[in-house]
């Protein structure tokens, strides 16, 4: 994840001796560029969906742009943004997927578009299907640890929790992942 | 290998397999996307404000004052749910919103006829992330996501306590998001869930959840029970009449890809994947009308109250006269559609129709007789 972004930018208004500071537009267009490919990763290991993924993430970053006035001055767009799809990825997913699907078939926009995205793997398939199947919050850390490679204290700020819950969520969720991909395998530390 | 090199080593498999990805492709379509929003809020403001105008006048507002404490239900009544609702079922007395948006089940009770408090609104937030609900046999019937697992459960609630009564694992996905996904029936002390990706069609006992029996079908889309009689459609078009005495299964019509089957009004209803009304002889299960391709729809139910569709391109339902075949009534009640394959948004009883509207968190009680 690229580092924070300036909180607002501003311009001074006109006649006012730049008393009154007037916002200009947000760069959404190179925020969506530059966030977009990693988000739709983090999408695909929290769903599973190649198609999904893509669906998920176009739907974050929408919301984003619907709310740029706003999230545009977050000084962390990018853990926003991540929030929205890691959370929309893991509940609720699928009826929202049908909804998101099905808006982009009827418009004609994506009508048979192959997913962007190949399969995996079969063991890594199986790794993120067990991170799938932990509880919410442990599969949205391991998730944004290891694909992300965020630090501890960067995921804390895309789960809006504390450091210390993201390395007890980390902690179980390994030693849950080590019982049931390698259950004949001493207990990971 | 450990689990931290696994895990690493799976990151880097998602790194590879989104070589093809193509930001600028999605960033078209999500601009496009956006530009819809004007008007479909404009439209959705308009609508509010004429409801919120038509029920201040009906409520007595503008002509007597206060709003009084109980005000009669109105031809067009709105309730205030939890977030992202997707799905509404009837028990005598309430009718149950599924929200997603929390994962929770909002009862709502219509009889003191005006929008409950969302604190006044129990809500059950322990069954993870929720499919769709039905009402029978004296029990709401909810299909969920099970906390922690990626498989998919059933659970009964006793209405009248909102106790948890029995939860069982269904073993296979019952909503698989395609379009093409599976369903539920309650009835002969059983319950029969209809999984496609399994080929199969598993009866579960209703008391206890066990699996009693798996009765292969060729991707199972939907279900109804009527009487000592399970209708399965499957998703090569294929109408199927199981008699759940014998197991014996005889294919009695083909219809198209059917995602509801409803049985009620003398006859046998199905609603296709592409938005068809079809009705059929429930007693040799062939096909006797197709209604008029004026509307596309989403979900279907049949009651007392009559044949209620859900239009999802004009957010209308409508009432189809079963002595005639026709539409007889088209009543706007969503504010914003949202456009779906399929959905559990539709209910009647309680001598209304009940219809969710996403987009506001609201679920809409219509009067068929006003």
């Amino acid at each position: 994840m690229p580092a924070a972004r300036p909180t607002r930018r501003t311009v001074p208004a006109a006649g006012d001796g730049g008393s009154r500071a007037v916002r200009l537009p947000g760069p959404f267009e190179q925020f969506y560029l530059e966030e977009y490919a990693s988000v739709v990763k983090l999408a695909y290991a929290l769903s599973g969906s190649r198609a999904g993924a893509e669906d998920i993430a176009q739907e974050a970053f929408l919301r984003a742009y619907r709310d740029w006035d706003r999230v545009g001055s977050y000084e962390h767009q990018a853990a926003w943004v991540r929030r929205v799809a890691a959370n929309l990825a893991t509940s609720g997913l699928r009826r929202r997927l049908v909804e998101a699907r099905a808006l982009a078939r009827l418009a004609g926009w994506a009508a048979n578009r192959e997913p962007a995205l190949d399969p995996l793997p079969p063991s890594n398939a199986d790794f993120w299907r067990a991170v799938r199947a932990l509880p919410q919050r442990q599969a949205q850390a391991v998730a944004l640890y290891y694909l992300e490679d965020l630090s501890i204290q960067q995921t804390a700020v895309v789960l809006d929790c504390a450091e210390g819950t993201v390395r007890a969520h980390l902690a179980k969720a390994r030693r849950t992942l080590a019982r049931r991909l390698h259950p004949d395998a001493g207990e990971e530390p | 290998m450990n689990v931290d090199a696994r895990a690493r080593a799976s990151a880097r498999a998602i790194d590879r397999s989104a070589l093809r990805l193509d930001p600028a492709v999605g960033l078209d379509d999500l601009l496009r996307r956006h530009r819809r929003q004007p008007l479909q809020r404009a439209a959705a403001a308009t609508a509010v404000a004429v409801l919120v105008a038509v029920v201040a006048l009906w409520a007595g507002v503008a002509l007597r004052g206060p709003t009084p404490v109980q005000p009669t239900l109105g031809p067009i009544t709105r309730f205030r749910v939890g977030p992202n609702p997707v799905s509404v079922a009837l028990s005598p007395g309430a009718a149950w919103v599924l929200d997603s948006g929390d994962d929770t089940i909002s009862r709502v009770d219509p009889s003191t006829g005006r929008t409950p408090e969302p604190s006044a609104i129990r809500a059950y937030g322990v069954l993870g992330t929720l499919i769709f609900a039905t009402f029978a046999d004296g029990r709401l019937w909810v299909v969920h996501l099970q906390e922690g697992s990626s498989g998919y459960g059933i659970s009964a609630i006793d209405p009248s306590t909102g106790g948890e009564e029995v939860t069982f694992s269904v073993g296979g996905a019952v909503f698989e998001g395609s379009g093409i996904d599976g369903d539920l029936a309650v009835g002969a002390g059983a319950v029969w869930v209809a999984l496609p990706a399994g080929d199969e069609v598993k009866r579960f006992d209703a008391v206890t959840g066990r699996l009693r029996d798996r009765i292969p079908f060729p991707r199972p889309t939907a279900l109804a029970m009527d009487d000592r009689t399970l209708w399965v459609a499957t998703a090569d078009g294929r109408l199927h009449r199981l008699d759940i005495d014998t197991r014996a299964s005889t294919v009695t019509a083909t219809t198209g890809t059917v995602t509801r089957i409803r049985v009620g009004q003398g006859g046998l209803w199905l609603m296709t994947l592409d938005g068809k009304i079809l009705r059929l002889d429930r007693r040799t299960g062939r096909i006797v009308a197709r209604m008029p391709r004026a509307f596309k729809a989403a979900d279907l139910a049949v009651g007392a109250e009559g044949v209620w569709v859900y239009d999802q391109h004009q957010g209308t339902v409508l009432r189809i006269n079963p002595a005639t075949n026709r539409v007889t009534r088209t009543i706007s009640v969503i504010s914003q559609p949202l456009v779906e394959l399929s959905s559990h948004v539709l209910a009647v009883g309680n001598g209304a129709v009940w219809v969710v509207d996403k987009a506001a968190d609201t679920v809409v009680r219509v009067d068929p007789h006003r």
